[in-house]
């Protein structure tokens, strides 16, 4: 369903922020005239319709009107001494790492040093100030991103991110680590763009982690665009490691080619507020994208994993897996849509998502769609929502292991389904840790 | 499946123009002034010699219409109504009363007769039949319940089945109690203006500990042209009751859209249960979606007594557009809900249709079959909510959602929103949506049945989960409905 905006009588502070900011700040963002244009034209959208509230469908679970109270200042720039000495969130990934602190490219932090032939790597500033038509070309072009009201406020404020150019044919043996870190002991608010082209045939993991330097509420918008060439292949994962009270508004777009292969895992590990949103649409036949993410919830943290998948294209495969873990008095969202158009035909879509409750007050909300007129494919979904076992944890109780060890076994097992899927054995590594970290504080707590 | 050259002559051969129930009556009837205000409400009510309190209450309603915006999240399109350009009330003539079958015009006796339902209770009293289950009818004819038999035999068991404008008159103590309790009058645009304008409807109450010797059944005809059909059903069964109701609905072809914004309550009190059947075969529209009636209702059961059970089950063929979500609020503790539902759409029908299992109490089970099969160039949607409250403790849903379509220029969707507030509640839902696989086709095919007769097989299978949840008779009736309604769609 589009956005639909009910009257908004009146606005809220953070709105007003927002509207007095963009005139104010415009001039001074990067872009020529056609980006000028793009930024006026975002902004308008976010002006008419304010922020979302529960009466947008979209947005019925995550308000983000009554939510968000107040809109952090605009970044100022990064101790750079501070930013380079946080060590990756990725031990061992072998990765590039290129630094993005407080909404700026940092390329004195990153690893740009002898890339290989035919990968370029560059500051999204740079590409916009020249107007760069590829880089503009890739900008959210899949169906309802563009219209989406935090997608939208990312484009009118976005300040840098990087461009990732990959050529042709070209297979990147170290994983490109994109380590977005805001910094500032108060909570500042931050607006990223990144833009990944994987050239027909290509091959590249694409690793994003999104952290701080100090516990504060910053308040972060981040965008990547990812456009997959033909029979390329590209795996993105993303580490969300936010501070508990910040808000987290972060969105992937794709673009994928005939017969390549995407994969994107995302982890929602921090955030008092956190919407994810994967916008994917399959503009060639025979492709295949996997989609899945595991979302860790305690105290009174809000997590909204929101996919919208358009199968535009013949014979494509799509598999999407979705699971939350969800304590104290936390509660999560999930909305999945597949949308399958007439010409769509052969199209092979599964979508799954579950949610484990492990508290009185935890709460779970799910919303998967399917939006179908192609009359020969196989699509389904399912979702689920409970508790632990009592069989199950019966079972281990009676074999002397203690509850605590046998929760925390059984947690790691169910999310394990998600993370095995995850090629990058470092990244599991990693996110075997969080989990594991996560639950000894449950425990502990 | 490609559509191969034979399937689409017969396509054009037997399409949704050949409306099997498209006859109309000439019968002399009685029309409010076409429009709607307050003296609209004050008509009906006046019509119907209310009480007061009832006229209060449809003006309370009307007064809060007026302030109310239609709704436009459901996933149907068609052009805006215009209420004032409806009449609101049209009753048959002569509708003073009949005592018995003798009493009713003829012409409505052969029109009930064309569409097969056992209105006679005679020929069921002869004996002929003395082993069919018997059912009891409450006809509604455009806005007005003319006739309803077998009112004596229930009456000895205590059983009150009347029309609801009678209930007003003879138990205003029972109707003022429940009326709106489930769907109150505030409850949604199409609700509120029933409450305002509600002609009539039947009403049910089954006293406590019985158990209804029979099955209660409403037939539901739109005959006059450029008519809204406002019925209201109120159903209560008291504690540890049980009662099967079925409604069956028919218009006749007409171009103009009808519409129909009904409201049905149910009240299960402790230990009761009923089981409502639908069986909807309004008038669809022609293949151009000309003309068909808009079927915008509001169906709602509380369980609101401790171990009460409502059943939902519907095989909704008709109508150009369907909105309804016929919902159960289980209330009382270890009540449970069902709905079993089969929608078919052809031509260019648009349906969006769902329930809603709102769970309060503990232990509350409901469980959700949802069948949709759609071809020609139809639209349906399942549009369904599960929410588990924060004191529904072992709280248990199931859900399954299928969708079969026929041809490539239709559309199935699926809307589910789950949303659970309790740890130890279970809630599964599981969706699918497929075509009739070559291989199924080829197994049939390859011993003799042709592709006509394949679908209406591979379908009938398709549904069966469903079918198995309807009163015998009608299973029989709905099996053939269901051939009807997908014959000549592409195979």
């Amino acid at each position: 369903m589009t956005d639909m905006v009910s009257p908004t009588p009146l606005r809220t502070p953070a709105e007003d922020t927002l509207l007095r900011r963009f005139p104010a700040e415009k001039a001074a963002l990067p872009g020529n005239d056609t980006v000028r244009s793009l930024r006026d034209e975002a902004f308008a959208g976010f002006a008419a319709a304010g922020l979302p509230h529960r009466r947008v469908e979209a947005w019925k679970y995550t308000d983000l009107r009554a939510n968000v109270r107040a809109i952090a200042p605009a970044a100022p720039a990064a101790d750079i001494a501070r930013v380079g000495a946080l060590p990756s969130a990725v031990p061992g990934d072998n990765a590039r790492r290129l630094v993005v602190a407080n909404g700026r490219f940092v390329p004195e932090l990153s690893d740009v040093a002898e890339l290989p032939a035919g990968v370029t790597v560059g500051s999204l500033a740079d590409a916009l100030a020249s107007g760069d038509p590829l880089v503009l070309g890739a900008l959210s072009k899949v169906p309802q991103a563009e219209e989406n009201v935090a997608v939208q406020l990312n484009a009118a404020f976005m300040t840098d991110g990087v461009v990732i150019l990959v050529a042709d044919g070209l297979s990147l043996d170290r994983p490109i680590e994109i380590a977005h870190i805001a910094d500032g002991e108060t909570a500042v608010s931050t607006h990223v763009r990144n833009v990944v082209i994987a050239g027909a045939g290509a091959n590249l993991t694409v690793i994003e982690t999104i952290e701080s330097v100090f516990r504060a509420a910053h308040q972060s918008n981040i965008v990547t665009d990812i456009v997959v060439g033909d029979e390329a292949h590209v795996d993105h994962i993303r580490l969300q490691l936010e501070p508990d009270d910040a808000l987290s508004l972060t969105a992937v777009t794709a673009t994928i080619g005939a017969k390549a292969r995407f994969e994107t895992f995302n982890a929602v590990l921090g955030a008092g507020l956190a919407r994810a949103q994967v916008f994917a649409r399959f503009a060639g036949r025979e492709a295949v994208g996997g989609f899945r993410g595991a979302t860790l919830l305690s105290g009174r943290r809000h997590a909204d994993t929101t996919l919208v998948l358009t199968h535009d294209a013949e014979a494509c495969e799509s598999r999407e897996l979705y699971k939350a873990v969800i304590d104290d008095e936390a509660k999560s969202v999930f909305q999945g849509r597949i949308n399958v158009p007439a010409h769509a035909q052969k199209t092979d879509a599964r979508m799954m998502t579950a949610s484990l409750l492990l508290s009185e007050g935890a709460e779970a909300n799910a919303k998967p769609e399917l939006e179908i007129f192609a009359d020969d494919v196989q699509c389904g979904h399912g979702a689920t929502c409970g508790a632990l076992d009592d069989d199950l944890l019966f079972y281990m109780l009676a074999r002397g292991i203690p509850k605590a060890e046998a929760e925390k076994m059984l947690i790691l097992a169910y999310l394990g389904e998600a993370i095995d899927e995850v090629e990058n054995e470092a990244v599991r590594e990693t996110l075997i840790h969080r989990v594991e970290d996560w639950l000894a504080r449950r425990v502990a707590g | 499946m490609p559509a191969v050259q034979e399937t689409i002559e017969q396509v054009s051969a037997i399409d949704v123009d050949k409306y099997k129930y498209g006859f109309f009556t000439e019968i002399e009837s009685d029309l409010a002034p076409k429009g709607l205000d307050e003296s609209t409400v004050r008509f009906i009510s006046a019509k119907k010699n209310e009480p007061e309190w009832l006229l209060e209450w449809r003006l309370e309603a009307f007064r809060r219409w007026q302030t109310m915006t239609e709704p436009t999240w459901a996933r149907v399109h068609y052009p805006k109504i215009d209420f004032q350009d409806l009449y609101y009330y049209a009753a048959p003539k002569k509708t003073a009363g009949p005592k018995s079958l003798d009493e009713v015009d003829p012409e409505l006796l052969r029109t009930y007769e064309k569409l097969g339902i056992p209105l006679k209770e005679q020929e069921l009293l002869a004996g002929v039949v003395s082993d069919k289950p018997r059912v009891a009818v409450d006809a509604v004819f455009d806005s007005v319940s003319v006739v309803t038999t077998f009112k004596k035999e229930l009456a000895k068991h205590g059983v009150i089945f009347c029309s609801i404008s009678e209930a007003v008159r003879e138990h205003p103590e029972l109707v003022k109690k429940y009326l709106g309790s489930v769907v109150p009058t505030t409850d949604n645009y199409y609700a509120t203006l029933n409450s305002a304008v509600f002609s009539d409807g039947s009403f049910v109450y089954i006293p406590k500990g019985v158990r209804c010797p029979m099955e209660l059944s409403t037939y539901f005809r739109i005959n006059e042209k450029n008519t809204g059909q406002f019925e209201r059903t109120l159903i209560i069964a008291d504690e540890g009751s049980y009662v099967s109701y079925l409604e069956g609905c028919t218009a006749p072809t007409r171009d103009e859209n009808q519409l129909h914004a009904a409201v049905v309550e149910l009240v299960a009190l402790d230990d009761a249960e009923i089981k409502y059947s639908t069986v909807q075969n309004w008038y669809p529209g022609d293949a151009e979606g000309k003309g068909g009636i808009y079927n915008f209702v509001t169906k709602r059961g509380d369980c609101r007594g401790r171990n009460s059970k409502i059943s939902w089950t519907q095989v909704e063929t008709g109508s150009a557009i369907t909105w309804k979500y016929p919902s159960c609020i289980l209330r009382g503790d270890n009540s449970r809900g069902e709905f079993y539902s089969i929608a078919i759409s052809n031509g260019r029908q648009q349906v969006d249709s769902g329930t809603k299992m709102i769970h309060l109490g503990k232990n509350t089970t409901s469980k959700i079959i949802s069948k949709a099969i759609s071809a020609g160039r139809s639209d349906s949607t399942y549009r369904g909510l599960v929410s588990i409250g924060r004191k529904a403790s072992n709280a248990r849903n199931f859900t399954n959602c299928d969708s079969l379509l026929i041809g490539n220029k239709c559309g199935a969707h699926t809307v589910p929103y789950i949303e659970s507030k309790n740890a130890s509640a279970v809630v599964e839902h599981e969706a699918t949506t497929s075509k009739i696989s070559d291989d199924q086709m080829f197994y049939c095919l390859s011993r003799g049945l042709d592709e006509e007769e394949a679908i209406a097989l591979i379908v009938n299978g398709f549904v069966r989960d469903v079918l198995q949840q309807l009163p015998m008779e009608f299973m029989v009736e709905t099996q053939k409905l269901i051939s009807i309604s997908l014959e000549g769609s592409v195979g």
